[in-house]
Protein backbone atom coordinates (compact mmCIF):
# COMPACT_ATOMS: atom_id res chain seq x y z
CA UNK A 1 0.00 0.00 0.00
CA UNK A 2 1.26 3.44 -0.87
CA UNK A 3 2.28 5.61 2.03
CA UNK A 4 -0.11 8.41 2.85
CA UNK A 5 1.59 11.62 3.74
CA UNK A 6 -1.58 13.25 4.93
CA UNK A 7 -4.38 11.87 7.04
CA UNK A 8 -7.70 13.58 7.29
CA UNK A 9 -7.97 14.63 10.91
CA UNK A 10 -11.75 14.81 10.49
CA UNK A 11 -11.90 11.06 10.25
CA UNK A 12 -12.66 9.30 13.56
CA UNK A 13 -9.90 7.14 15.01
CA UNK A 14 -10.42 3.67 16.41
CA UNK A 15 -10.05 3.38 20.20
CA UNK A 16 -6.77 1.47 19.81
CA UNK A 17 -5.25 4.07 17.46
CA UNK A 18 -6.50 6.91 19.65
CA UNK A 19 -4.89 5.44 22.76
CA UNK A 20 -1.63 4.64 20.95
CA UNK A 21 -1.42 8.25 19.80
CA UNK A 22 -2.26 9.42 23.32
CA UNK A 23 0.60 7.31 24.66
CA UNK A 24 2.95 8.77 22.06
CA UNK A 25 1.78 12.36 22.56
CA UNK A 26 4.21 12.87 25.44
CA UNK A 27 7.27 11.45 23.70
CA UNK A 28 8.78 8.43 22.04
CA UNK A 29 8.08 4.96 23.40
CA UNK A 30 8.75 1.38 22.46
CA UNK A 31 5.97 -1.17 21.93
CA UNK A 32 5.74 -2.59 25.42
CA UNK A 33 5.92 0.90 26.91
CA UNK A 34 2.95 1.89 24.75
CA UNK A 35 1.01 -1.16 26.00
CA UNK A 36 1.75 -0.22 29.62
CA UNK A 37 0.84 3.42 29.10
CA UNK A 38 -2.50 2.49 27.52
CA UNK A 39 -3.32 0.17 30.43
CA UNK A 40 -2.51 3.03 32.83
CA UNK A 41 -4.48 5.65 30.85
CA UNK A 42 -7.58 3.46 30.73
CA UNK A 43 -7.22 2.16 34.30
CA UNK A 44 -6.74 -1.32 32.90
CA UNK A 45 -9.94 -1.26 30.84
CA UNK A 46 -7.99 -1.54 27.59
CA UNK A 47 -5.06 -3.91 27.32
CA UNK A 48 -3.66 -4.24 23.83
CA UNK A 49 -2.02 -7.49 22.83
CA UNK A 50 1.17 -7.44 20.75
CA UNK A 51 -0.71 -8.46 17.57
CA UNK A 52 -3.20 -5.60 17.75
CA UNK A 53 -0.55 -3.10 18.82
CA UNK A 54 1.89 -3.85 16.00
CA UNK A 55 -0.91 -4.24 13.44
CA UNK A 56 -2.08 -0.74 14.37
CA UNK A 57 1.49 0.60 14.36
CA UNK A 58 2.04 -0.83 10.89
CA UNK A 59 -1.06 0.92 9.55
CA UNK A 60 -0.21 4.10 11.44
CA UNK A 61 3.30 4.11 9.96
CA UNK A 62 1.74 3.70 6.51
CA UNK A 63 -0.70 6.53 7.20
CA UNK A 64 2.04 8.83 8.51
CA UNK A 65 0.53 9.13 12.00
CA UNK A 66 3.65 7.80 13.71
CA UNK A 67 7.26 7.38 12.73
CA UNK A 68 10.15 5.39 14.00
CA UNK A 69 12.72 7.28 16.04
CA UNK A 70 16.41 7.24 15.28
CA UNK A 71 17.31 8.70 18.65
CA UNK A 72 17.55 6.26 21.50
CA UNK A 73 17.43 6.87 25.21
CA UNK A 74 20.32 6.13 27.56
CA UNK A 75 21.88 2.88 26.41
CA UNK A 76 22.15 1.56 29.94
CA UNK A 77 18.40 1.84 30.36
CA UNK A 78 17.63 0.64 26.87
CA UNK A 79 17.36 -2.70 25.12
CA UNK A 80 18.99 -2.46 21.68
CA UNK A 81 16.38 -4.76 20.18
CA UNK A 82 13.57 -2.31 20.86
CA UNK A 83 12.32 0.15 18.29
CA UNK A 84 10.97 3.50 19.39
CA UNK A 85 8.02 5.31 17.86
CA UNK A 86 6.83 8.88 18.04
CA UNK A 87 3.69 10.68 16.90
CA UNK A 88 4.08 12.86 13.81
CA UNK A 89 2.48 16.31 13.49
CA UNK A 90 -0.29 14.68 11.51
CA UNK A 91 -0.76 12.12 14.30
CA UNK A 92 -0.92 14.83 16.94
CA UNK A 93 -3.50 16.73 14.89
CA UNK A 94 -5.57 13.57 14.52
CA UNK A 95 -5.47 12.76 18.25
CA UNK A 96 -6.41 16.35 19.16
CA UNK A 97 -9.32 16.26 16.74
CA UNK A 98 -10.48 12.94 18.19
CA UNK A 99 -10.17 14.25 21.76
CA UNK A 100 -12.33 17.24 20.78
CA UNK A 101 -14.91 14.90 19.25
CA UNK A 102 -14.97 12.83 22.43
CA UNK A 103 -15.28 15.96 24.56
CA UNK A 104 -18.27 17.06 22.51
CA UNK A 105 -19.80 13.60 22.87
CA UNK A 106 -19.29 13.67 26.65
CA UNK A 107 -20.85 17.15 26.81
CA UNK A 108 -23.83 15.93 24.81
CA UNK A 109 -24.20 12.88 27.07
CA UNK A 110 -24.04 15.10 30.10
CA UNK A 111 -26.66 17.45 28.68
CA UNK A 112 -28.95 14.43 28.31
CA UNK A 113 -28.15 13.44 31.90
CA UNK A 114 -26.54 10.20 30.86
CA UNK A 115 -23.50 10.84 33.03
CA UNK A 116 -23.17 10.85 36.76
CA UNK A 117 -22.54 14.06 38.71
CA UNK A 118 -18.90 13.20 39.23
CA UNK A 119 -18.05 14.19 35.65
CA UNK A 120 -17.71 17.74 34.46
CA UNK A 121 -17.97 18.80 30.83
CA UNK A 122 -14.34 18.01 30.12
CA UNK A 123 -14.86 14.49 31.39
CA UNK A 124 -12.63 14.94 34.43
CA UNK A 125 -13.67 13.56 37.78
CA UNK A 126 -14.68 16.14 40.32
CA UNK B 1 11.18 -24.25 43.43
CA UNK B 2 8.64 -21.57 42.54
CA UNK B 3 11.36 -19.62 40.76
CA UNK B 4 12.20 -22.67 38.70
CA UNK B 5 8.57 -23.25 37.77
CA UNK B 6 8.22 -19.58 36.92
CA UNK B 7 11.23 -19.51 34.63
CA UNK B 8 10.13 -22.78 32.96
CA UNK B 9 6.62 -21.47 32.38
CA UNK B 10 7.89 -18.16 31.03
CA UNK B 11 10.25 -19.91 28.63
CA UNK B 12 7.53 -22.31 27.53
CA UNK B 13 5.07 -19.49 26.92
CA UNK B 14 7.71 -17.45 25.10
CA UNK B 15 8.46 -20.35 22.76
CA UNK B 16 4.78 -21.04 22.22
CA UNK B 17 4.21 -17.40 21.32
CA UNK B 18 7.22 -17.47 18.96
CA UNK B 19 5.50 -20.37 17.16
CA UNK B 20 2.20 -18.52 17.10
CA UNK B 21 3.89 -15.56 15.41
CA UNK B 22 4.68 -17.83 12.45
CA UNK B 23 0.99 -17.60 11.54
CA UNK B 24 1.32 -13.91 10.60
CA UNK B 25 2.14 -12.96 6.99
CA UNK B 26 5.85 -13.14 6.32
CA UNK B 27 6.33 -9.41 5.68
CA UNK B 28 4.58 -8.48 8.90
CA UNK B 29 6.49 -11.11 10.85
CA UNK B 30 9.82 -9.89 9.51
CA UNK B 31 9.08 -6.32 10.42
CA UNK B 32 7.52 -6.77 13.84
CA UNK B 33 7.96 -10.41 14.94
CA UNK B 34 11.00 -9.84 17.11
CA UNK B 35 9.45 -6.86 18.86
CA UNK B 36 6.20 -8.74 19.40
CA UNK B 37 8.08 -11.53 21.13
CA UNK B 38 9.92 -8.96 23.21
CA UNK B 39 6.70 -7.20 24.21
CA UNK B 40 5.11 -10.55 25.07
CA UNK B 41 8.00 -11.73 27.23
CA UNK B 42 8.33 -8.33 28.95
CA UNK B 43 4.66 -8.33 29.91
CA UNK B 44 4.73 -11.97 31.01
CA UNK B 45 7.80 -11.35 33.16
CA UNK B 46 6.35 -8.24 34.76
CA UNK B 47 3.03 -9.96 35.46
CA UNK B 48 4.67 -13.01 37.01
CA UNK B 49 6.83 -10.80 39.24
CA UNK B 50 3.95 -8.62 40.33
CA UNK B 51 1.09 -11.05 40.74
CA UNK B 52 2.59 -14.52 40.52
CA UNK B 53 2.16 -17.45 38.19
CA UNK B 54 -1.62 -17.58 38.30
CA UNK B 55 -1.97 -14.32 36.39
CA UNK B 56 -0.04 -15.81 33.47
CA UNK B 57 -2.92 -18.03 32.39
CA UNK B 58 -5.48 -15.24 31.89
CA UNK B 59 -2.71 -13.24 30.26
CA UNK B 60 -1.98 -16.03 27.81
CA UNK B 61 -5.68 -16.43 27.04
CA UNK B 62 -5.95 -12.70 26.35
CA UNK B 63 -2.88 -12.74 24.11
CA UNK B 64 -4.19 -15.83 22.29
CA UNK B 65 -7.51 -14.18 21.49
CA UNK B 66 -5.62 -11.07 20.34
CA UNK B 67 -3.41 -13.32 18.20
CA UNK B 68 -6.42 -15.01 16.60
CA UNK B 69 -8.05 -11.72 15.62
CA UNK B 70 -4.86 -9.97 14.50
CA UNK B 71 -3.60 -12.91 12.40
CA UNK B 72 -6.93 -12.91 10.57
CA UNK B 73 -6.79 -9.15 10.08
CA UNK B 74 -3.21 -9.14 8.77
CA UNK B 75 -3.96 -11.94 6.32
CA UNK B 76 -7.10 -10.18 5.11
CA UNK B 77 -4.97 -7.17 4.24
CA UNK B 78 -2.61 -9.16 2.01
CA UNK B 79 -4.85 -11.12 -0.43
CA UNK B 80 -6.95 -8.04 -1.29
CA UNK B 81 -3.89 -6.36 -2.75
CA UNK B 82 -2.74 -9.52 -4.44
CA UNK B 83 -6.15 -10.18 -6.03
CA UNK B 84 -6.34 -6.57 -7.24
CA UNK B 85 -2.91 -6.68 -8.87
CA UNK B 86 -3.54 -10.09 -10.47
CA UNK B 87 -6.95 -8.96 -11.80
CA UNK B 88 -5.47 -5.81 -13.34
CA UNK B 89 -2.58 -7.71 -14.97
CA UNK B 90 -4.92 -10.41 -16.29
CA UNK B 91 -7.37 -7.93 -17.78
CA UNK B 92 -4.55 -5.88 -19.32
CA UNK B 93 -3.21 -9.07 -20.92
CA UNK B 94 -6.67 -10.00 -22.26
CA UNK B 95 -7.19 -6.48 -23.63
CA UNK B 96 -3.78 -6.47 -25.24
CA UNK B 97 -4.39 -9.87 -26.87
CA UNK B 98 -7.74 -8.68 -28.16
CA UNK B 99 -6.74 -5.26 -29.42
CA UNK B 100 -3.00 -5.34 -30.10
CA UNK B 101 -3.73 -5.31 -33.82
CA UNK B 102 -6.01 -2.30 -34.28
CA UNK B 103 -6.59 -2.97 -37.96
CA UNK B 104 -7.81 -6.46 -37.37
CA UNK B 105 -11.61 -6.68 -37.52
CA UNK B 106 -13.13 -6.96 -34.04
CA UNK B 107 -16.29 -8.64 -32.96
CA UNK B 108 -18.94 -7.36 -30.56
CA UNK B 109 -17.56 -9.82 -28.00
CA UNK B 110 -14.15 -8.06 -28.18
CA UNK B 111 -15.74 -4.69 -27.47
CA UNK B 112 -17.78 -6.19 -24.64
CA UNK B 113 -14.55 -7.63 -23.16
CA UNK B 114 -12.94 -4.19 -23.33
CA UNK B 115 -15.98 -2.52 -21.78
CA UNK B 116 -16.09 -5.11 -18.98
CA UNK B 117 -12.42 -4.65 -18.16
CA UNK B 118 -12.78 -0.86 -18.17
CA UNK B 119 -15.68 -1.22 -15.74
CA UNK B 120 -13.52 -3.42 -13.50
CA UNK B 121 -10.70 -0.85 -13.62
CA UNK B 122 -13.21 1.89 -12.76
CA UNK B 123 -14.55 -0.18 -9.86
CA UNK B 124 -11.05 -0.84 -8.50
CA UNK B 125 -10.13 2.83 -8.82
CA UNK B 126 -13.29 4.00 -7.03
CA UNK B 127 -12.81 1.33 -4.36
CA UNK B 128 -9.28 2.58 -3.68
CA UNK B 129 -10.50 6.19 -3.50
CA UNK B 130 -13.43 5.39 -1.23
CA UNK B 131 -11.67 2.90 0.98
CA UNK B 132 -11.71 4.18 4.55
CA UNK B 133 -8.44 4.95 6.20
CA UNK B 134 -6.99 1.78 7.77
CA UNK B 135 -6.65 3.59 11.07
CA UNK B 136 -10.30 4.59 11.14
CA UNK B 137 -12.69 3.11 13.64
CA UNK B 138 -14.57 0.66 11.46
CA UNK B 139 -11.60 -1.13 10.02
CA UNK B 140 -9.96 -1.63 13.35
Amino acid sequence: MAKRSHVDSEQPLSPAVFHILMALATGERHGYDIMREIALDTLGAMRLGPGTLYGCLKRMLDAGLVKECDERPDRELDDERRRYYRATDSGLRAVRAEANRLEAAVAAAQAKKLLGRRFNVAGAKR
Amino acid sequence: MAGLAQSFLLRFMGRTYALMILAYPRAFRREFGREMRLAFSSEALELSRRTGLRSLFPFFLRVSSDWFVSVWKEHCDMPKRLITVVTILLLLAVDWLTFHDLFEPHTVRDYLTLAASLLVFLYIGLDILRRPDPTAARSD
